[in-house]
């Protein structure tokens, strides 16, 4: 009889075990989030390869920089003696540059019925970061190309490599930013890439203002390269990516 | 225990009404197979219990012992074979697969076994966008099963395969009934008999 009893409560007991197991594991598939890092890492490899498999967003961007740079060096000629308007032609073909990237990011995605797959299995931060890295690195290779580019051909002479260099890198990182949020958000509407443009001139604008500005006197139109405008730009930067990953789950 | 709990459930788009006070409940060890025309709302109904689209009134609660998810919160424990959920076309079998397993944080070693179980592994490095309806299906599969779902969604999961595929597709739903709960959106009656119960759509449209 005592071994019965017994029995029974060591039966009780694992039912008991086994529930509590259950919880556990039920807790840990719930709560347990896949490595973050992991998350954008896998996505922006993704980008990488789908990239160098088609090559279509580095041909195209590049293609409209080189194009419109020798257009207008082919116009103007030399612009040594025009710092100002040199600056300014240098982030109009950025920003343009940057809008023909940018558009695609989410917009193959829509239109290969891929971006549902990431909806389901990633992180909405993993792929606002994973996507901003991807552009990131895109806008980089095309300033590397357009930048010395533009230089050489409009015969500018550079004051300060390092703080030029920081400027264009800052501005790129606010642009990759706030273009990722903003080709999120446009990328199942009709005329995506018109209404990119000009819905990301009015957000750019405050890093293309600062940009031009520090540009211009880089370029020799101001003695003095002020730090105010170089700060502004970085703090920019900074909001575009925090408002970027507080904004993401919104709209994506 | 996994337990899927639909209430008063409806979609709308526009002023149509897809369906409307859909209620049903999907216990743990279970099939639900939902049947309809086309247009009836199927895969719209999917698309609700993963939280790809909102429905219009009602709500969508997946239990989990003591937790009552929503189902953009329950996606950890789901995995979903839907049309607009391809894989990507530009990159080979596996390194879609090893993406997945990336972002659901599944070991590299389930890449190759799966790739195995679904009868790809010949054809892991091969690009995607050379592959055929049903060996893209297939993948699909193996993309939604990686990371061991506790519910599987399934929107007609035998419309392109052969009858290998087919089997491969009543072992895997054999398979997931035991570990949790089933979903499939059909057209076909020989995929009735996945489920023990049914939700018939566009009966009273």
């Amino acid at each position: 009889m005592a071994n019965n009893k017994s029995f029974w409560a060591k039966t009780d007991e694992r039912k008991v075990q086994d529930a509590e197991c259950g919880l556990r594991e039920s807790r840990t598939r719930i709560f347990r989030q896949p490595s973050w890092l992991r998350q954008v890492l896998a996505i922006a490899q993704k980008d990488f390869q789908s990239e160098w498999r088609t090559r279509h967003a580095v041909v195209t961007t590049l293609a409209f920089a080189i194009i419109a740079l020798t257009l207008v060096s082919l116009s103007v000629g030399s612009l040594r003696s025009e710092p100002a308007l040199a600056a300014g032609l240098l982030w109009v073909i950025l920003f343009f540059a940057a809008i023909t990237a940018l558009g695609r990011t989410f917009t193959k995605e829509v239109d290969a019925h891929t971006d549902n797959l990431l909806r389901l299995n990633a992180q909405p931060s993993a792929v606002f970061v994973g996507k901003m890295a991807f552009n990131f690195a895109l806008l980089v290779l095309v300033a590397l190309i357009a930048v010395p580019l533009f230089i050489t051909l409009m015969g500018l002479v550079v004051k300060n490599v390092a703080v030029f260099v920081f400027t264009v890198t800052v501005t790129l990182v606010a642009m990759a930013a706030l273009g990722t949020i903003l080709g999120a958000m446009l990328a199942k509407v009709q005329s995506r890439v018109a209404l990119l443009a000009v819905a990301a001139f009015p957000l750019f604008f405050p890093a293309l203002a600062a940009a031009l500005q520090v540009t211009a006197s880089i370029f020799g139109a101001s003695p003095e390269i002020g730090s105010a405008p170089v700060k502004a730009l970085c703090a920019y930067a900074v909001a575009s990516i925090l408002g970027g990953l507080l904004l993401f789950e919104e709209v994506w | 225990m996994l337990t899927l709990q639909c209430v008063g459930l409806g979609k709308a788009f526009g002023r149509r009404w897809l369906f409307r006070r859909l209620s049903f409940t999907v216990p743990q060890g279970t099939g639900l197979v939902i049947l309809g025309p086309n247009g009836s709302g199927k895969t719209t109904l999917l698309r609700l219990l993963c939280g790809l689209v909102q429905p219009t009134e009602g709500q969508v609660v997946w239990k989990c012992d003591e937790f009552e998810l929503s189902p953009v919160k329950a996606r950890p424990l789901l995995g979903a074979v839907l049309p607009d959920c391809e894989p990507y076309e530009e990159l080979t079998a596996e390194e879609n697969l090893r993406l997945v397993a990336n972002l659901r944080g599944v070991s590299s070693e389930s890449v190759s076994e799966w790739l195995e179980r679904v009868g790809l592994a010949n054809a892991r490095n091969q690009l995607v966008r050379e592959f055929s309806s049903g060996m893209k299906l297939r993948l699909k599969l193996a993309m939604a099963l990686i990371h061991e779902p506790m519910a599987l969604l399934l929107d007609e999961p035998t419309a392109m395969l052969d009858e290998q595929g087919r089997q491969l597709v009543a072992e895997l739903v054999a398979e997931q009934k035991r570990k949790g709960i089933v979903v499939i959106a059909t057209n076909d009656e020989r995929d009735v008999g996945y489920g023990e119960q049914q939700v018939i759509l566009g009966e009273n449209r």
